[in-house]
């Protein structure tokens, strides 16, 4: 959670620009990330996350506290935006057939052939996952975001993310195998 | 077996968190960011609208007060300006300048018109006041200008 996020989210409702960017500059890389690992090419992810932004920003004079983290709504808001991104654009079914080139790779050039190739195996498996087993394996193993907040972004329980993440990890792994 | 598992877990966590490691394009951020705040997108808040009311407002309200203020000034200088011109009046310099006596004498200087016509040429009638001679004894003597440049140059 970023310091004195709380002022700064009363401020953005307000219409402060300034605190609106200082919450975009602490999040535009969680959710980037969050939605390059679910739609694997860099330019969707660029638009959907400015998507993702821009729809906050529209938003932002609705917001209320609802005691959730802010992180949450906009991870909402991403899983939202990429669902939509699925439903027009039928992405799912070309995922096999898209050049390597278009996939997280660009964005992964700088860690060496290996780790890149790595990265690339988990992150193809990842997207073979179902929708809510990609969130909690993002939030969860890449963001590194406590249960409650993966459960108050998946409107889930505790208990129902700790079983979904134990799911997901073992699905993520016969993947590989299988690989 | 299970340690091959147990392996491949652990280097998918490791892998997993690599992924951490991956940053947006910062062309892509500062463009999206730009779009974001610096364009017209921003919904205020009605406070911020009443704010941005208020601001136009003043501005029109300051540049008002300082055309008044600029008209006003004149106005102030014109309301002012009979007492300069009193202070200056003509009426009193003239009385002044009758009251400086001035005396200039120009009877050492004659034109000797007549002379010069006769003489078919420019005369030019010299005063000379030799030293010891009192004005009452001066005497006006015609000269041609070659004369006079004669006396001069000795």
């Amino acid at each position: 959670m970023l310091d004195g996020e709380d002022k700064l989210i009363a401020q953005a409702i307000r219409g402060k620009a300034s605190a609106f960017g200082s919450l975009y500059d602490y999040y535009q890389p969680k959710i980037y990330r969050f939605v390059l690992i679910k739609v694997g090419r860099r330019e969707d992810a660029e638009d959907l996350t400015h998507q993702v932004f821009l729809a906050a920003l529209e938003s932002m004079k609705s917001y209320k506290d609802m005691g959730y983290p802010f992180s949450s709504w906009l991870y909402r808001i991403a899983r939202n935006q990429v669902i939509d991104f699925y439903r027009t654009n039928k992405k799912e079914a070309s995922i096999e057939e898209t050049e390597p080139d278009f996939f997280v790779a660009p964005a992964i050039a700088h860690f060496g052939v290996e780790g890149k190739m790595e990265m690339e195996k988990v992150q193809l498996a990842i997207q073979k996952l179902k929708p809510e087993y990609q969130d909690v394996v993002i939030m969860r193993f890449v963001e590194d975001l406590p249960i409650k907040e993966v459960a108050d972004s998946l409107g889930k329980s505790e208990g129902a993310v700790k079983l979904l993440q134990h799911r997901a990890i073992r699905e993520l792994k016969k993947i590989l195998v299988q690989a | 077996m299970n340690s091959q598992i147990s392996i491949t877990f652990m280097d998918l966590l490791k892998t997993l968190q690599q992924f951490k490691n991956i940053e947006p394009n910062k062309d892509f951020t500062r463009k999206s960011r730009r779009e974001l705040l610096g364009g017209s997108n921003i919904p205020f808040g009605i406070y911020q609208n009443i704010l941005r009311t208020l601001e136009v407002g003043a501005s029109v309200a300051l540049a008002g007060l300082l055309i008044l203020v600029i008209l006003g000034g004149a106005s102030y200088i014109k309301f002012f300006e009979p007492l300069q011109i009193t202070a200056i009046d003509p009426a009193s310099i003239k009385a002044e300048a009758e009251a400086i006596d001035i005396q200039i004498e120009l009877a050492n200087l004659n034109y000797n018109e007549s002379v010069a016509r006769s003489a078919g040429e420019s005369t030019v009638s010299v005063v000379s006041q030799e030293e010891g001679v009192s004005s009452d004894d001066s005497e006006f003597k015609v000269l041609s200008i070659e004369e006079a440049l004669d006396l001069l140059s000795q």
